[in-house]
């Protein structure tokens, strides 16, 4: 990502387009986005990236999480007809953060990173199929609740204790 | 519009936060509009749930990490590289854009997701009832509403129940829980379900400013609800 936000490196770029574009596309199609419309919005997303590259901070949750974030809403901006919304709008974080991240707060997202990916697998399917119905398909609490035919208190704590779970596993790893 | 002098938007500590799995919703893009609004104007106040936010987007992201992929058609990259020519350079992107209040509007430290939901051209406040009044605010969802309203110190939201679910988030002054004894100050969101009937009062001597969605017709359950029945014309 410094590559990309300080030279404008292209080789960079082919690289993250690589790894992610793919994902980026599994992420769109998951939320209902048809196989021509998934494929145009990839390129969209990366070019995000690459535009907003500058605006790229290590220590907000990696880049996956940023291109979580981009996807979701780009995909519903198209949806909205592109209206308001800046496609890459963050979360609302209350100090605005600042600089090009360097490149160890990077290496140190990305472990973070790769450390809360291998947690998440170690969670209850239950639970993590929970999580990724919201997280991936984009579905409301309510929406899981209905589809697996249970009270929304149900899908509600169990979503609790899954992100509660994650913290603790993510602790315990913390802590070795 | 947007001309006058920033005023800096101060972080409260609220005390009424919005919950984990309404904060899951929301960064999964599974809140509606409104209600996105909402939490983003609490989140962008409240440290604790902004950081908590960016701890859901990593699991998020660790989502996507874990993904197994799904192959792009032949050619992807290069046709991406080719609008990469079109887009200007990374560094040529501005770092932060900085919406300002609206004159009328700059003494109450609105948060900017709330800043940049006001209708264009927006110059002063619609009158609803004495003591209360509103600015609409283009949020698009069906059924829902979202309003950013000034409540004159002292004055009563009679006792009411909402169709769908209300959120309060309140910007300056303080809002009183009548029932409860609780109190909503700068930053602090009220989530309410259907069913959860309430009475609030602006606390006395100062103007209470805060926005208000309700995803539902509110039904008032007195006669003085007439105040709530202009509201949710």
């Amino acid at each position: 990502m410094t590559a990309i936000a300080e030279r404008a490196d292209r080789a960079a770029f082919a690289q993250l387009f690589a790894r992610y574009a793919p994902r980026v596309k599994a992420h769109l199609t998951a939320r209902g986005a048809a196989a021509g419309a998934a494929e145009e919005l990839t390129q969209e997303v990366m070019l995000v990236l690459w535009r907003k590259a500058a605006l790229y901070d290590a220590n907000r949750g990696g880049l996956p999480a940023w291109l979580y974030t981009i996807s979701r809403n780009c995909l519903y901006n198209r949806m909205r007809g592109e209206q308001r919304r800046e496609a890459d709008d963050p979360i609302e974080t209350p100090e605005p953060v600042g600089g090009v991240s360097s490149g160890e707060e990077i290496l140190i997202s990305l472990e973070r990173q790769r450390a809360l990916s291998v947690c998440l697998r170690q969670l209850a399917p239950e639970q993590r199929e929970i999580l990724e119905q919201a997280y991936w398909r984009g579905q409301t609490l309510q929406e899981c609740a209905d589809q697996r035919k249970l009270p929304l208190g149900t899908v509600k704590t169990r979503v609790r204790l899954a992100l509660q779970h994650l913290r603790e596993l993510m602790k315990t790893r913390n802590d070795k | 519009m947007r001309s006058s002098p920033r005023t800096p938007v101060t972080i409260a500590a609220p005390n009424h936060h919005v919950p984990e799995e309404g904060l899951l919703e929301y960064v999964a893009g599974a809140a509606t509009d409104p209600a996105s609004l909402a939490i983003a104007c609490h989140v962008s106040l409240c440290a604790a749930c902004a950081a908590q936010a960016a701890a859901l987007e990593a699991v998020g992201g660790s989502i996507l990490e874990t993904s197994p992929g799904e192959s792009l058609a032949d050619g992807a990259l290069q046709a991406t590289l080719a609008r990469l020519d079109a887009a200007p350079e990374p560094a040529a992107v501005a770092r932060d854009v900085v919406v300002e209040a609206p004159g009328f509007l700059s003494a109450f430290g609105l948060p900017s997701p709330l800043l940049r939901s006001l209708p264009a051209q927006v110059a002063d406040w619609r009158f609803v009832v004495p003591g209360v009044r509103a600015i609409d605010l283009p949020v698009v969802s069906s059924g829902a509403t979202a309003r950013l309203i000034s409540f004159g110190g002292g004055v009563t939201i009679p006792l009411h129940d909402h169709g769908g679910t209300e959120y309060v988030v309140v910007f300056a002054g303080a809002l009183d829980e009548k029932a409860e004894g609780k109190r909503f100050g700068r930053g602090d969101i009220s989530i309410r379900e259907t069913g959860e009937r309430h009475e609030q009062r602006a606390t006395p001597g100062e103007p209470c400013i805060a926005l208000v969605v309700n995803e539902g017709k509110l039904r008032p359950l007195t006669l003085r609800g007439r105040l709530l029945l202009a509201l949710a014309r």
